[in-house]
Formats: C-alpha cells, sequence, structure tokens
C-alpha cells in the first residue's frame, strides 16, 4: 500500500471514529479512577488471599523433587479406583487447583473420586540428564504402584494433561496391565496435526521446531544443560505478543475494577510466572523425536528401549480437546481414535483455550462433570 | 511439602520484559513515556509476588494514558479523528509514511514517536534474544566484568587459546547482530502492517455505519489488529527461518562464552561445566540402574489384556 492509497484509506477509517474532546477526557478520567482504586485493593491482598493450589491434601512418596499427593477425599467412602493426574512439566501442577471455585481436582473429589497427582517439582542442573523414560518408567511408574499399594487396586485411572498426557500415554502403551482407564486433555498425539489445517496464530511450537534442525535441538540442549524456566515462559508469552502486552497495560483497568477479576488475575499470573527449568535431555526428546519426527503417533518412540505402541493401549480411552487451543492445535489432539488399540475411545471438544479448559466458566461446567461420568461409567 | 517456586528467579526477569516494553508500546501510540519508566522502582515493595510488580504496570499506564490525553485532547478539538490516526501514523516506522497525506499535523508528541519505535525494536531484540537464548546485553557485560577481570588477574590474557577464543567470540558477535537486526526488520514490518490492518478495519466498519466511542476500545482494536499481523508474519517462512537463525546465532555465542570459561576454568583448575555434567550423567546412569534392578524385567510384565478390569482381591503384593 502506498502512502496515497493509505492517506485514502485513513480519511475513510476516520470516520469510524466518534470519540471527542470530552469523551476521551471523561474516559481517562474513569480509567485513572479504576486504577486508584485497583492499586488500593492491590495494597490490602495478603498473600493468603493469592495463594493457588489449597485443596487439602498429604503427601504419600517423594524421590528426588518429585512429590506424590493425595488430596484428602471429601465423602466417607470415595470411589474404589483412585484417579491420578499427571500434568506437564512446562508449568507447575497447580493448574489443575488455581482457586476453589475454579478447580478441576475439587471437582472429582466433590464426584466421590480418590484423587492424586504428581508435583514434578523443580528440576535443578543435576537434574539435566532426565529423559522422558526417567519419568515414565521411572517416577510415575513409582506413583502408580504407591497408589496401587495404597488403594489395593491392580489397575487405577490416569489422567494426563497436556506433555503430561503424553507421558502418560506412553506409560500405558508400556506398562497396560496397570491402567484401567486413561483421559488425556489438552495432549498434543500427532505432532503434525497441524500441517494439514495451519491456523494463524496457533501451533507456534510445532513450527518453531520444524523450523530447526535437528543439530539445532542438539546445539540448543548442549548449550543450555536444561532449558531455563523463564525461556521457556517467555516462549509461550512469545506466542502472543502484543495481546499480553494489552493484558499488562490497557486490560489491566477493567480488571483493577473489580475485585473477583483482580484476583483471578493474580492467582493466574502467580501460576503463569511459576515456571521450572526443563531437563535437557527431555527437551531434546520432546523436540527431535516429537515435534520434528512425530514418533509417538507413528509408533516409533524407544523409550528406554522399548517401543512405545499406542495399540498397546486397550483400555477405555476419553481424548479431550479445547476448541480454541493455540498452543497445541486442535489437529494435534483429535481424531486419534484409530492410533489407539481400545475398542472404547470417546472423544470431548470443550470451549476455550489451553489454560481456559482448566479454569475457564463454561469449560469448568463441562470438564470435571465429564471426566466424572466417564470414569464413574467405567470403573464399576 | 515441596519447596515452593522462587518467585524471583524467571518471574522476574519475565515481569521486568513486560514492564521494559510498556513505555514503548505506549510510546507506538503517541505517549512520551521514556524507555524504561517505571520497570525499576518498586511500586509496592515487600508485598507478596506479583503485587509489585502488576502495581508498576498499572502505575506506568495511568502515566501513560496521562500523556495521551494531553496530546490527544487538542488535536481532537483541531483536526478530529484525523488527527488522532496521523498521530499514531507518525509514530508508525517510514514505511507506513502516512503522516503526509490527509492527516493533521502531528504534536510535539510526535517526534519522540521514532525514537520510541526504535526502542520498540531494541526491545524486540532483546526480547526474542531471550526466547532464542542467547545473553542479552547485560549477561555479556556481566560476563565481560567476570571473566574478563579473572583472566587479566592470572595472566591468561596472552595466552593464544585465550585469544583465538575471544576472536571466535566476535565473530559470532557480529553474526548475532546481523542476526537480530533481520529479526527486528521483520517485526518492523508487521507493527506497520498491524497499523494498515487497523485502517482497513476502521474503514470497514465506517462502510457499515458503525463507530468507536471509545478511546481504550480502539486501543484494544489496535492491539488485536497487531497481534494478527505479528503471527502472520512471524509464522511465515521467512519469520519462522528468522527466528531460527536468531536462535542459532544466539547459542552459537553462548557456546563461545562457555568455550572461554572453560579455557579460564581449566587454567585454574576449577571444575568446569563439562565436568559437572559429566558427574551428574553419570549418577543419572546409576539411579537408572538402581531402578532397573528394582523393577521387574519388562519381559515378565504380563502381557496387557484388552477387557481385563477386574479388581485384584488384597491388592497388589509389595
Amino acid at each position: 500500500m502506498n502512502s496515497a492509497e493509505r492517506a485514502m484509506l485513513a480519511a475513510r477509517a476516520a470516520s469510524a471514529l466518534a470519540i471527542t474532546p470530552a469523551s476521551l477526557a471523561s474516559e481517562l478520567q474513569s480509567a485513572q479512577k479504576k486504577i486508584q482504586r485497583g492499586l488500593k485493593r492491590l495494597e490490602a491482598l495478603s498473600e493468603d488471599d493469592l495463594a493457588i493450589a489449597t485443596v487439602p491434601r498429604e503427601e504419600v512418596w517423594r524421590e528426588d523433587m518429585v512429590r506424590l499427593y493425595r488430596c484428602r477425599p471429601v465423602v466417607a467412602r470415595p470411589h474404589p479406583v483412585p484417579i491420578l493426574i499427571t500434568y506437564a512439566l512446562v508449568g507447575r501442577f497447580q493448574m489443575i487447583d488455581l482457586e476453589a471455585d475454579r478447580s478441576l481436582v475439587r471437582k472429582l473429589l466433590a464426584q466421590g473420586f480418590d484423587v492424586y497427582f504428581i508435583d514434578w517439582g523443580l528440576p535443578s542442573r543435576a537434574q539435566r540428564w532426565l529423559t522422558i523414560d526417567d519419568y515414565v518408567s521411572g517416577y510415575l511408574d513409582r506413583c502408580v504402584e504407591v497408589i496401587r499399594a495404597a488403594s489395593g487396586e491392580e489397575k487405577i485411572n490416569l489422567l494426563g494433561i497436556c506433555q503430561g498426557g503424553v507421558f502418560t500415554a506412553c506409560y500405558a502403551a508400556l506398562f497396560p496391565q496397570k491402567v484401567r482407564n486413561v483421559a488425556f486433555t489438552v495432549t498434543p498425539l500427532d505432532f503434525h496435526g497441524d500441517k494439514a489445517e495451519p491456523q494463524s496464530g496457533a501451533g507456534y511450537m510445532n513450527l518453531w521446531a520444524r523450523a530447526l534442525s535437528a543439530e539445532d535441538i542438539d546445539d540448543l540442549v548442549d548449550a543450555y544443560g536444561s532449558a531455563p524456566g523463564s525461556m521457556v515462559g517467555m516462549a509461550f508469552l512469545m506466542m502472543n505478543p502484543v495481546s499480553n502486552l494489552a493484558k499488562y497495560t490497557i486490560d489491566l483497568i477493567d480488571v483493577f475494577d473489580d475485585e473477583a477479576k483482580l484476583l483471578n488475575f493474580l492467582r493466574m499470573e502467580r501460576w503463569i510466572a511459576d515456571r521450572p527449568d526443563h531437563p535437557g535431555e527431555v527437551v531434546r526428546q520432546w523436540f527431535k523425536d516429537l515435534y520434528q519426527d512425530n514418533k509417538l503417533i507413528r509408533n516409533e518412540l524407544v523409550l528406554g528401549g522399548r517401543m512405545v505402541d499406542l495399540r498397546n493401549i486397550t483400555m477405555p480411552v476419553l481424548n479431550i480437546y479445547a476448541t480454541g487451543d493455540t498452543v497445541i492445535p486442535v489437529s494435534c489432539s483429535k481424531g486419534a481414535s484409530r492410533h489407539f488399540g481400545s475398542a472404547d475411545y470417546t472423544e470431548l471438544a470443550v470451549p476455550g483455550g489451553h489454560i481456559g479448559t482448566f479454569v475457564g466458566g463454561k469449560a469448568q461446567k463441562i470438564l470435571g462433570p465429564s471426566l466424572a461420568d466417564w470414569f464413574r461409567a467405567r470403573s464399576g | 511439602m515441596s519447596a515452593p517456586s522462587d518467585p524471583h528467579s524467571g518471574a522476574d526477569s519475565i515481569y521486568a520484559t513486560w514492564l521494559g516494553l510498556i513505555p514503548q508500546f505506549f510510546g507506538q501510540l503517541g505517549a512520551t513515556m521514556p524507555a524504561g519508566a517505571g520497570a525499576g522502582a518498586a511500586a509496592m515493595p515487600g508485598l507478596a509476588f506479583p503485587l509489585d510488580q502488576v502495581a508498576r504496570a498499572a502505575t506506568m499506564t495511568q502515566a501513560a494514558l496521562q500523556d495521551m490525553a494531553t496530546v490527544y485532547a487538542p488535536m481532537l478539538q483541531a483536526a478530529g479523528a484525523s488527527g488522532l490516526l496521523g498521530q499514531w501514523a507518525a509514530a508508525m516506522p517510514a514505511a507506513v509514511g502516512m503522516g503526509s497525506g490527509g492527516a493533521a499535523s502531528p504534536s510535539s508528541a510526535s517526534t519522540a514517536a521514532p525514537l520510541a519505535f526504535q526502542a520498540l525494536q531494541q526491545a524486540w531484540i532483546d526480547f526474542g534474544s531471550q526466547l532464542a537464548g542467547s545473553l542479552t546485553r547485560f549477561d555479556s557485560t556481566a560476563f565481560d566484568r567476570t571473566f574478563g577481570a579473572l583472566s587479566d588477574a592470572f595472566g591468561l590474557g596472552p595466552l593464544r587459546q585465550f585469544q583465538a577464543a575471544y576472536k571466535d567470540l566476535l565473530a559470532v558477535g557480529i553474526a548475532q547482530a546481523d542476526a537480530r537486526t533481520k529479526y527486528a526488520m521483520l517485526v518492523q514490518g508487521a507493527f506497520a502492517a498491524g497499523f494498515d490492518r487497523l485502517l482497513a478495519r476502521l474503514a470497514d466498519m465506517a462502510g457499515k455505519g458503525e463507530r468507536i466511542v471509545s478511546w481504550l476500545a480502539l486501543l484494544r482494536l489496535w492491539a488485536v489488529c497487531t497481534e494478527e499481523a505479528v503471527h502472520d508474519v512471524l509464522q511465515s517462512e521467512q519469520g519462522l527461518a528468522a527466528t531460527a537463525a536468531l536462535s542459532r546465532a544466539g547459542i552459537a555465542r553462548r557456546r563461545k562464552l562457555q568455550h572461554i570459561a572453560g579455557i579460564v576454568a581449566d587454567a585454574l583448575d576449577m571444575a568446569t561445566r563439562r565436568d559437572l555434567d559429566d558427574a551428574f550423567r553419570e549418577i543419572q546412569e546409576l539411579k537408572r540402574q538402581l531402578r532397573a534392578r528394582q523393577q521387574p524385567a519388562p519381559a515378565q510384565v504380563p502381557a496387557a489384556r484388552p477387557t481385563a478390569n477386574r479388581r485384584r482381591k488384597g491388592g497388589p503384593k509389595r
């Protein structure tokens, strides 16, 4: 567009603006007042107000930086088959219990389930050599064993989230004899699924990974050891840089004017900012074997010398994806039925984005109850 | 209980990036906040994370809005909405070049606008570099001070190995600057395209008889249009290639710095990064062997039974 064309366009555009000096002054005065009120609200908040993941729980196992928690049941006789929730390494488990009224864990507890979850903790430099197999056949398997022993159940229910869903899929394929039912939420299964349905603003990680060579990934891991949490966090924020800037500026104005919104915002910020370092060898496998070579869906992924064959997943499968997910494009999650050995495969779409699945108002009404119904129907 | 995360490690650096970008964000729109204004000073020191950081962002927003009101009110009075769009166009890079056509003369703030864009560009470069894993200028200075002083103190400077490594570092630094420039050019193009997109969106609204009466709504629409343009550019083949090049350049520089640090550490008989990695790798391998001894071999694990959902009496034997 040349400058003359742009000038003509601007002249037409200007007629859509009905902002006057008086309306501008009034709006900005209102915004200033909202910010002032918000600043006062901030001053009054305490650590307790901002606490996240406060569901009552007890630590039942630990190794290295990993912890297994059992949430305190809220019914006298919880459902006999426990659920183990496995979150990703790129964020903290607190997302499943961000706030009391936005908590997947509490919803499952309220439905009478016995709920466990893994906190992967904060890997240090010493953990840079951990591989996906160390997580799957090591920590995750130990957690399952602890729960099997405590519950007396031969098989337990697994619920994997995002990267934790991939770990869960690998586990269910390698140790099917210990898994009663498996549910995935916002989980990338076909890492090249986005190629068929490219979408602006979605699938950055897929595109970045494929724009690099295998040697680039090796260089990255060798140069960094573990990927610093701040770098991982920045990568996520870079997916929507302008709207993130708007979030910390002009969008703050309305947030500041509503106490409930402000608390939601601050608690979410706590979660967003809390990024653990990512063990380097997991990064290497994650990007080379999965994002670049798509080995999971091709049954070519090898962990600890064993092939991960999704056809071994013969137990019931529930696959939940978010219709507005831009981190894990829908096309990377849905339509995976044919890849599993299960004859009982269910797919469920929930509204919202990747994280909105767990904290969004509409998704909250669907996710917890759907999971509870599905597990209950298959755990009798 | 697990140890809580340290919110002052990665979180602070992420917030520092956002806070540093806020003046440039508003500078795009003609506000004359100095770069870095408010980013460093604590608004609510001692409060729980992220209260202070959010308070700083809000305070900076407040100042920017005040500044914009001062600039825009007389402009709207004199030239109406055309004046407003002219102000924004003046804040865009020269490629947009709308200032001379149809729009009112930009106010005094417009002279600061190109500078604001340059600052935004630099901020984006640092931002992208962090993503790509390179060191920022601050990190590089810290490195030079630490290891430069060490090498001087121990007489390592003249060593052929050290000199060669330093020469390599300079070479990759040049390559990194080139990669940064190419990336910044793309970002600049994306912001210009975002402004064009805003104009088109507004013109479309005007054609339908729709009106925007809120200044903040206009800002939000600008953000949406710019974000769309940024996505299109950064997800294009060219954008991905530029991001990958930036990443490679950052990694190359980091490895050269590590090489120099290794030379110094070796010379002083200190443990190097490789020594530590070797030790950690060995520990991890021993843990794997221990785990393998504690678990039944895969071949001994019973095969999966497709419909086996029976509960085992008495639970698993341990």
